[in-house]
């Protein structure tokens, strides 16, 4: 079965939409429902971080290079989410106009350092 | 700043686009070194990053319509190559509509730093049709 850039799907409360450590493939756009980060604290306990909502998006390492998930996430209610599948988003920024494979290089790499930074300064932070 | 064309000499330290100005162009860094500054005038200004030749900078304000999020200043003297409004506007255009809403997702996400970025509904729509037009996708709650 071919998968598609973006495909919907539900997920129930208390599931993971993913896990820290797991490669990161997928984004996803929370469209109806909450969803809560999870993060290791110093003492390697994951514990809530952060809640996001419609239109808020988790596991966006999908959307830079490849590495794997730095948090967990968890439906907190039922979940209705857009999936954006990184595989087939490479495919499909293959075979388009070489201008657009381009932007979107650029623009994952200044959002990774961008990340980067925020990670930092909350290190500093602690 | 000098224009010839499509293309821009800058000189050491001037400003190529300041925070808030509505953009026009994006700069492809065919020489030199630009740097891009938040806060550029207050007190704490904030280095987000240096483009280097063959880097492009000023491109999201031309995809979203926001106004320019940092300051563009030319660290050293510089050839940049402008690419007008309308030439990126007709790129975006002739692409994939799915591909074209990823990368406003990515400029969302850059602009407000990642947790804080938050699509309209009307985006959210438009990225839910995309999803649902596609012949075959994975059922709900599939491990893809």
């Amino acid at each position: 079965m071919t998968v598609e850039i973006v495909s919907i799907r539900d997920v129930p409360a208390g599931e993971l939409l993913f896990h820290a450590g797991t490669p990161a493939t997928e984004a996803f756009v929370v469209k109806e429902g909450t969803v809560t980060v999870l993060a290791f604290d110093r003492n390697g306990e994951e514990r809530p971080v952060a809640t996001a909502g419609p239109g808020h998006i988790v596991g966006e390492a999908a959307l830079l290079a490849p590495g794997p998930y730095p948090y967990s996430a968890r439906a907190e209610s039922d979940t209705h989410c857009l999936v954006i599948d990184r595989h087939a988003l490479d495919g499909k920024l293959d075979a388009s106009d070489p201008f657009i494979r381009a932007l979107f290089d650029i623009l994952s790499g200044n959002l990774e350092s961008i990340l980067d930074k925020i990670t930092a300064a909350d290190r500093r932070r602690e | 700043m000098t224009q010839i064309l499509n293309r821009r000499l800058v000189t050491e330290g001037s400003v190529i686009f300041r925070e808030g100005d509505s953009g026009t162009s994006a700069y492809v860094v065919q020489s030199g070194r630009v740097r891009i500054v938040k806060g550029m005038e207050s007190s704490t200004p904030v280095l987000l990053g240096h483009v280097e030749e063959g880097g492009l900078f000023g491109e999201m304000a031309l995809i979203d319509n926001s106004p320019r999020m940092a300051s563009a200043v030319a660290e050293t003297s510089a050839v940049l190559i402008a690419i007008p409004e309308d030439t990126m506007r007709r790129k975006l255009g002739d692409a994939d509509p799915v591909l074209r809403m990823i990368v406003t997702i990515m400029i969302r996400m850059i602009r407000y730093k990642s947790t804080d970025a938050r699509l309209e509904q009307s985006a959210l729509s438009e990225l839910e049709a995309a999803a649902a037009d596609t012949p075959e996708r994975p059922g709900d709650g599939d491990a893809a």
